[in-house]
């Protein structure tokens, strides 16, 4: 781990205990998050990336908890930290922006009063310095002052959104996820927010983790992109290399998946064949390999490493990777 | 980025709309404006709020609309409702200027009285006892008068009358009601005062009087007392004990919540009244037991209720989302979920208000809950249902006192339920 790095993620595995089994949601996942920049986390519903944004906070309750890895927060190790010095780091060093902004604030309580507890809450200040805060904060995020006495059903879903990321900005958290922030959103109001988040980025050096399954999203704002599959993270790198050259097989079929306005009726749209694997009883083996079109025999047997393929972009996939069981040559990708 | 433009669109002023204006409002005007959208049936909210407005001041002044105390014995026993009590009274000659008993005290040595009377009917007795009392606050008085009639008794009414009308006796005590029927055929007499001195109940008793001759009218008004001070001490305490039962049960969800929640269920499973006939029949009878009965048996009611919206309340995503900023436990339980629970908490309060009324009532009713001597509808209802075919008042009106106090408070809990909490209503 070097030091341009903010979190690091070590060999993560998140487990669901349910009736019908163990679900391990988040298998042996490794992901660093660089200071600064804005990390685009993308895959298909139920593929873990939820799951691994909040045990970055580690706020798994009830049936869901950390079975394995390691957590590097700044240095420190977060996983031998107690739930007393967790709550400490949430919300003051890292901040989360939830899916439903319509049900993300609290219904019964002022606007004004979710900001001053999470400021009180974290260091002591009083009313009138709390409410002075978030009145700056509004005024930055572009929401009337006037409106922070206002309860959360008064907002439209954009400001309330803006609400959130206040509430995660009033402590100067350093790293922010933000799990599907915009899928509530209609496209203009989505649009203005991610160029929020952009300017905040610049403003606060705020490190943003931005979980989401909308690829244009992620391509307009995001520095990098890590792409999850069934709890694997199949492929890491930037969002240009990614984008323009995928190397997993399913990088490059929900790269083709995503619907065009340029496509002409003779073009239809890419449908990956299979279905997302239950994860009770996951594949053997790569976890993609029942719905790959290049799949080998190897690929069934045994899982592939997430490694570099060329330079910083990283793959989780036999056809990059050797190993002395394999029938066919490794491709080798040109930097 | 959001321009100052799109900042004014969004968070343009409230267009005030009666919905907006509900944030700035007082009681009353919410009350008022609730009308608009409560429909038609705002009346009915207005109805159960005069009608629970008025048995709380009921209770708090029995004294100022209650005739008489409860427990005082103040007329004939079984009188109908507006009955006139059938009192004994002096009838003299026309000559006479006497009214009352007293009028005919002679000084010792002159002729006594000799005072007429229908024989085997009490009216002897009672002129009696009556004479006797006032010779004795004679003794004590200057002028040494004194009262020591000669009764004479007759076979019949007619009899009598004309023994007076013939100028043979002084005076005759006679049933009100019995002369009033017969006086045209005698008008040389003159019908005096009752001599019991009971001029103040002559005209009779609203809702009739009970076996030992009390007003039922005034026990029902003291009776509203006991009544509300049993449902509302007994659903605050229940509410007390089974809300931050349920509040940690629901939020805690390990082994204590299956412990609390098999102790809740199985208390639940008991019919109610039995529990509670249990309950003060191990305590003994007086109002503090029936209260602490009364709350054990709600304790459930509020602890399922909580419990369950805890749970529901508890994987919201604000719930998550006050944890991801770091909010302690205590303060999750207090700001985030007590505040979206306690809607359902004040719907069942105040059905449970109506409900523990009754069920004290019941209490009373068999005897069990309260001691004999308050003023209680339920200990009413128990002594009326044994003399249900002579005298039906003695049942009904505390029956229907308690059929409208439970009516009144379960129509405004529910009104007042729609009313703050709208959402409820859209369910």
């Amino acid at each position: 781990m070097t030091d341009d790095t903010l979190y690091s993620v070590r060999n993560l595995s998140v487990d669901y205990t349910t009736r019908s089994g163990t679900v391990r949601a988040v298998e042996n996942v490794s992901l660093d998050i660089k200071r600064g920049e804005i990390l685009g986390l993308v895959g298909e519903s139920g593929c873990g990336k939820s799951t691994l944004g909040k045990a970055l906070m580690r706020l798994h309750t009830g049936p869901a908890h950390i079975a394995a890895g390691e957590l590097w927060f700044d240095g420190r190790d977060l996983m031998t930290y107690s739930e007393e010095e967790m709550r400490q780091i949430r919300g003051a060093e890292i901040g989360m922006v939830f899916q439903d902004p319509m049900t993300s604030l609290n219904p019964v309580q002022r606007v004004i009063d979710h900001i001053s507890e999470t400021i009180r809450t974290h260091e002591p200040s009083s009313e009138g310095m709390a409410r002075q805060r978030a009145e700056e904060l509004f005024e930055r995020l572009g929401i009337r002052s006037e409106r922070i006495d206002d309860y959360p059903h008064q907002m439209s879903g954009g400001m309330r959104q803006r609400v959130m990321i206040s509430l995660a900005l009033a402590l100067h958290a350093k790293l922010v996820v933000a799990d599907e922030p915009t899928t509530s959103l209609d496209v203009i109001v989505e649009a203005k927010f991610l160029d929020l988040l952009r300017e905040l980025r610049e403003e606060f050096g705020l490190t943003i983790l931005l979980i989401t399954h909308n690829i244009g999203v992620v391509a307009e704002v995001a520095d990098r992109v890590a792409v999850m599959y069934a709890g694997h993270m199949a492929e890491v790198g930037n969002v240009e290399d990614v984008f323009d050259r995928p190397l997993h097989p399913y990088t490059q079929g929900l790269l083709q998946s995503v619907p065009n306005i340029s496509l002409t009726e003779a073009d239809s749209l890419y449908r990956m064949g299979g279905e997302p694997p239950n994860l009770v009883n996951p594949p053997s083996g790569c976890r993609f390999h029942p719905r790959c079109p290049s799949a080998m025999p190897i690929c069934s047997r045994l899982a592939p490493h997430l490694q570099p393929a060329v330079d910083e972009h990283l793959v989780h996939c036999w056809l990059y990777e050797d190993h002395p069981e394999k029938e066919m040559p490794t491709v080798k990708v040109e930097g | 980025m959001a321009t100052p433009q799109d900042t004014t669109q969004e968070s343009a002023p409230n267009t005030g709309s009666w919905r907006d204006e509900l944030e700035d409002v007082g009681f009353v005007r919410r009350v008022l404006i609730s009308r608009l959208w409560y429909g038609p049936d705002w009346w009915f909210v207005a109805i159960s709020a005069v009608m629970v407005a008025g048995f709380i001041t009921l209770a708090i002044i029995p004294g100022a609309f209650a005739p008489y105390r409860p427990d005082v014995l103040v007329g004939p026993r079984f009188l109908a409702p507006n009955a006139r009590p059938d009192l004994p009274v002096l009838v003299v000659g026309g000559s006479s200027n006497a009214t009352q008993l007293r009028d005919l005290a002679t000084l010792p040595g002159g002729e006594r009285p000799s005072i007429g009377v229908l024989q085997g009917v009490p009216t002897a007795g009672a002129l009696n006892q009556e004479a006797q009392s006032i010779d004795e606050q004679l003794k004590t008085e200057p002028e040494g008068l004194r009262l020591r009639p000669r009764i004479v008794r007759f076979d019949t009414l007619d009899a009598t009358l004309q023994a007076l009308q013939d100028g043979k006796l002084t005076a005759v005590v006679v049933r009100q009601l019995e002369f009033e029927q017969v006086a045209k055929q005698f008008p040389g007499l003159r019908e005096g005062s009752p001599i019991t001195g009971e001029t103040a109940t002559a005209g009779g008793f609203l809702l009739g009087t009970n076996e030992i001759g009390q007003d039922v009218f005034s026990r029902l008004i003291w009776g509203t007392r006991i009544a509300l001070i049993i449902g509302f001490s007994a659903s605050i305490v229940a509410l007390l004990l089974g809300v931050p039962l349920g509040l940690f049960a629901g939020y805690s969800s390990g082994p204590i919540d299956r412990l609390l929640s098999l102790v809740m269920d199985s208390m639940y499973a008991f019919p109610g009244l039995i529990l509670a006939i249990a309950i003060t029949a191990v305590l003994g009878p007086s109002v503090l037991n029936v209260i602490v009965a009364i709350a054990v048996l709600y304790i459930p009611t509020y602890y399922r209720i909580v419990r369950g919206q805890t749970l529901a309340v508890k994987e919201e995503l604000y719930v998550d989302a006050a944890r991801s900023l770091g909010a302690r436990s205590m303060e999750i339980l207090r700001r985030y979920i007590f505040p979206n629970v306690i809607p359902s908490v004040a719907i069942i309060f105040s059905v449970n208000i109506a409900d523990a009324i009754l069920t004290g009532a019941g209490l009373s009713f068999l005897g069990l809950g309260l001691p004999p001597t308050i003023a209680d509808w339920g200990i009413d209802l128990a002594r009326g249902q044994r003399f249900i075919q002579t005298a039906w008042w003695m049942i009904t009106f505390p029956g229907l006192a308690i059929m409208l106090v439970v009516l009144a408070f379960s129509m405004m809990g529910e009104g007042l339920t729609e009313i703050f909490n709208p959402k409820l209503r859209e369910r």
